[in-house]
């Protein structure tokens, strides 16, 4: 048996199915495992950049509570000496390394800047107020109606170029002043470059007013402030932070977290801009793979900062190649769903591979068993054809048996009637002549002479022969015919009275030996064995003198008995025709010797199922040995 | 012994074998009637006095019956006889030549008084007759 190709392919299907099924959940768990991470991962930029977001925006607070703290310093004291004012500064100038300048700025009416400037002159010498000419050059500021100009100033160093410098004429400050005056508030500023020792970067102005104590404002402590139109300005608080500075102090407090964080703010142009960008001190990770501008999967987290009443937009990126979501396990999970799905694959392939096995060899085995029971069917049928071909001869025999057996019945009956006409129609006729040659000799007693008288005599002798021969003839015929009729047998007695009955002349002597038996046997038959066996002996003894010997022992489930005497014997050449009918050893003449007896003998044995043999030589006496089955 | 003048009726068809019991009676000195019939046919129709037969009257007191008969054997006869309510108490004795325990059995079957072998010689012969009729109770 053999498969064809295309149920080969149909075997492999499971195959196919479960190695796609494997490539399909391993790109699916690939997946998954990369959308994880790269969520993952942009959940922890998120939450770095807003912690990063977090801390700016509270040290902008911080900064700007500052000027709000100069701004109450010089509220709540009418005067403020320059020594007080560096000392009140210093320190959080010293903490917080944005602050590039702090500055007190009050309002001077044409009518005080004499005494102002006094004033300012005994703490500092040289003051006054001064204004940039055409040509830039710090000269002394002409006559106005009031006067912005910069008292005190730290740190001292960086900014004393603009001490005394009246900011009324600085249009972009002047606006700034302008601003928080009339909205009484903080204000900051766009965002203005900072030139500082040669480099500039980028800050921020920022703006707080200071007013003139009033009535109200003793009264009511509340705080609510007065609309600006009822209050008289005092100056004004100006500070300058770096805002990059400013940045970097806040992320000083964090561990590094590999983002960039850019600000962008409006400038003078009212255009939004980058104002600085904070460099992670983590560096980008090598070799930089791919194109570092490549924006497809680029990260970004923004948010816009509150500056005062101005907005920040900050915008965080992490460092190349960091935030990267970890492709890695991905690969794991694609290697191992892979390597899964291959050994998945051989599995089944050897499961398949084994079933294909067993499905051949239960093929073949199939195969072996048709063959054997084809073959099977064939002997059955030859056999099946061989039994109908022996009933057929069977019944042909039993036919022929059938027919035979008629036939032998049939021959049987002719022997019975054969025998029965033998026994009447020739003995009738026979005792006949014998009467008649009696009668004859009877009435011509006297008349005849001698030679007649012989002859009579020897008519009488061949007539009683005759009869003698034909009752030899129907005896042994009737053995056979007539059914064996057992009874309890004697032996010893049985013997007793045969050899009485054949009264054997004196001088021979008859032994009956010791153990003969008592057992079930037909008796007239037994008995006509033993008759024929002693009278011969006693008959052809032919001594004056002599014994006949009778002996029995057990020979297995028969009984074996012997008649031997010291007579004359029989020669061995003589052995077998002795027991065939009709043999006589001596002439016709002698006696009543038919040559049936043995004959007779032998068939009776025989017919009892047992033998007879003889065992004699001449002038050695005989001895005749025949076994006798003990009736079961 | 038999009656003086009771009937004796031989069934026989051998001449010798009837000369051999003629002979035998006279040697034995019976002078009883004996008659004679050749079948049973014919022994029947002398004791029912049938056909050609005179009637025996009185009937037999003893029936010599041989077997091997023409016409009707000695079988058929003691068969007939047997059957008749007249005949069927007569006595019979079987002499034949046939020793076949067959027939033997046979002849018992229809109560015969006795059977006996024609014996060869016609001395033993002459000793048989005498014996049975010397044993004769005529009862």
């Amino acid at each position: 048996m053999t498969n064809s190709p295309k149920n080969l392919w149909w075997g492999y299907i499971p195959v196919i199915v479960v190695t796609l099924l494997g490539i399909l959940m391993t790109f699916q768990a690939y997946l998954e495992v990369n959308s994880w991470e790269q969520q993952r991962n942009n959940i922890a930029f998120r939450d770095a950049s807003q912690d990063r977001i977090l801390v700016v925006q509270r040290e902008i607070e911080h900064t700007l509570g500052l000027m709000q703290d100069i701004a109450s310093f010089f509220e709540a004291s009418p005067v403020v000496g320059r020594r007080e004012f560096r000392k009140f500064v210093e320190p959080a100038i010293k903490r917080h390394p944005g602050i590039r300048t702090l500055a007190w700025i009050p309002r001077v009416e044409d009518k005080q800047r004499k005494t102002f400037v006094a004033n300012a002159r005994k703490s500092f010498k040289p003051f006054k107020i001064l204004e940039k000419d055409s040509e830039g050059k710090m000269v002394s500021a002409g006559d106005r109606p009031e006067y912005f100009p910069v008292l005190y100033v730290q740190p001292y160093k960086r900014n004393r170029g603009i001490l005394g410098l009246d900011m009324a004429m600085n249009p972009e400050v002047f606006s700034l002043l302008t601003k928080s005056e009339d909205t009484g508030q903080l204000q900051v500023s766009h965002a203005i470059p900072v030139i500082d020792e040669g480099i500039e970067s980028s800050g921020f102005m920022v703006s707080i007013p200071v007013f003139y104590k009033t009535e109200s404002d003793t009264e009511i402590e509340t705080g609510i402030a007065d609309t600006p139109e009822q209050r008289e300005i005092r100056g004004f608080a100006l500070g300058i932070f770096r805002t990059g500075d400013v940045v970097e102090r806040a992320l000083e407090s964090l561990s590094p977290g590999a983002i960039n964080i850019s600000y962008f703010g409006e400038t003078r142009t009212e255009d939004e801009e980058l104002l600085y960008t904070h460099q992670s001190r983590i560096r980008p990770r090598e070799p930089e793979t791919g194109d570092p501008d490549d924006a497809g999967n680029r990260l970004e987290f923004e948010q816009i900062l509150k500056l005062g009443d101005r907005f920040l937009k900050v915008v965080c990126a992490p460092v190349p190649g960091r935030y990267e979501p970890e492709s890695s396990s991905g690969w794991i999970v694609m290697t191992s769903g892979f390597s899964f799905t291959a050994l998945l694959t051989i599995y089944v392939l050897t499961l398949i591979g084994h079933a294909e096995n067993v499905k051949r060899l239960v093929d073949k085995r199939t195969a072996q068993l048709r063959g054997a029971v084809n073959t099977l069917n064939m002997e059955i049928i030859e056999r099946k054809n061989a039994e109908s071909e022996l009933q057929r001869l069977n019944e042909d025999l039993e036919h022929r048996v059938v027919i035979r057996t008629s036939e032998a019945e049939r021959r049987a009956k002719d022997l019975e009637q054969f025998a029965y006409v033998t026994s009447h129609d020739l003995k009738a006729p026979l005792r006949g002549i014998a009467n008649l040659a009696q009668w004859i000799s009877d009435d011509l007693q006297g008349k005849i002479n001698g030679d007649t008288q012989e002859q009579l005599k020897l008519l009488h002798d061949r007539v009683s022969r005759m009869h003698e021969l034909i009752e030899g003839l129907l005896e042994y015929s009737r053995v056979g015919r007539t059914a064996i009729s057992y009874t309890q047998v004697d032996v010893r007695e049985l013997l007793e009275e045969i050899v009485d009955s054949l009264s054997p002349p004196e001088w021979l002597s008859i032994e009956i030996g010791d153990g003969m038996p008592v057992f079930k046997a037909d008796r007239l038959q037994l008995s006509q064995v033993f008759s024929n066996l002693i009278g011969n002996s006693i008959k052809y003894h032919g001594g004056d003198t002599g014994h006949i010997w009778i002996k029995t022992w057990e020979s297995g489930d028969c009984y074996e008995f012997e008649v031997s005497d010291d007579g004359q014997g029989i020669a061995p050449e003589y052995h077998e025709k002795v027991f065939l009918m009709f043999q006589t050893l001596e002439t016709r003449d002698y006696g009543s010797n038919t040559g049936i007896g043995l004959a007779l003998v032998k068939k009776i044995v025989q017919e009892h199922g047992g033998d007879i043999t003889l065992n004699s030589d001449t002038n050695k006496g005989a001895s005749f040995r025949f076994t006798w089955p003990r009736a079961s | 012994m038999l009656d003086k003048g009771a009937e004796i009726l031989l069934v026989e068809d051998d001449r010798v074998d009837i000369m051999t019991v003629q002979r035998a009676l006279k040697k034995n000195a019976v002078s009883n009637p004996l008659h004679i019939a050749r079948t049973g046919l014919e022994a029947l129709g002398m004791l029912r006095g049938e056909g050609d037969y005179e009637k025996l009257v009185p009937p037999p007191q003893l029936i010599l019956l041989d077997l091997n008969l023409p016409k009707m054997s000695g079988i058929e006869f003691l068969r007939e006889v047997r059957a008749d309510s007249e005949l069927k108490s007569l006595r019979i004795i079987v002499l034949t030549s046939s020793n076949e325990p067959r027939d033997r059995e046979a002849a018992f079957q229809y109560d015969v008084d006795d059977y006996i072998v024609k014996p060869h010689s016609f001395d033993e012969f002459t000793r048989a007759m005498a014996t049975i009729l010397e044993l004769w109770d005529a009862d």
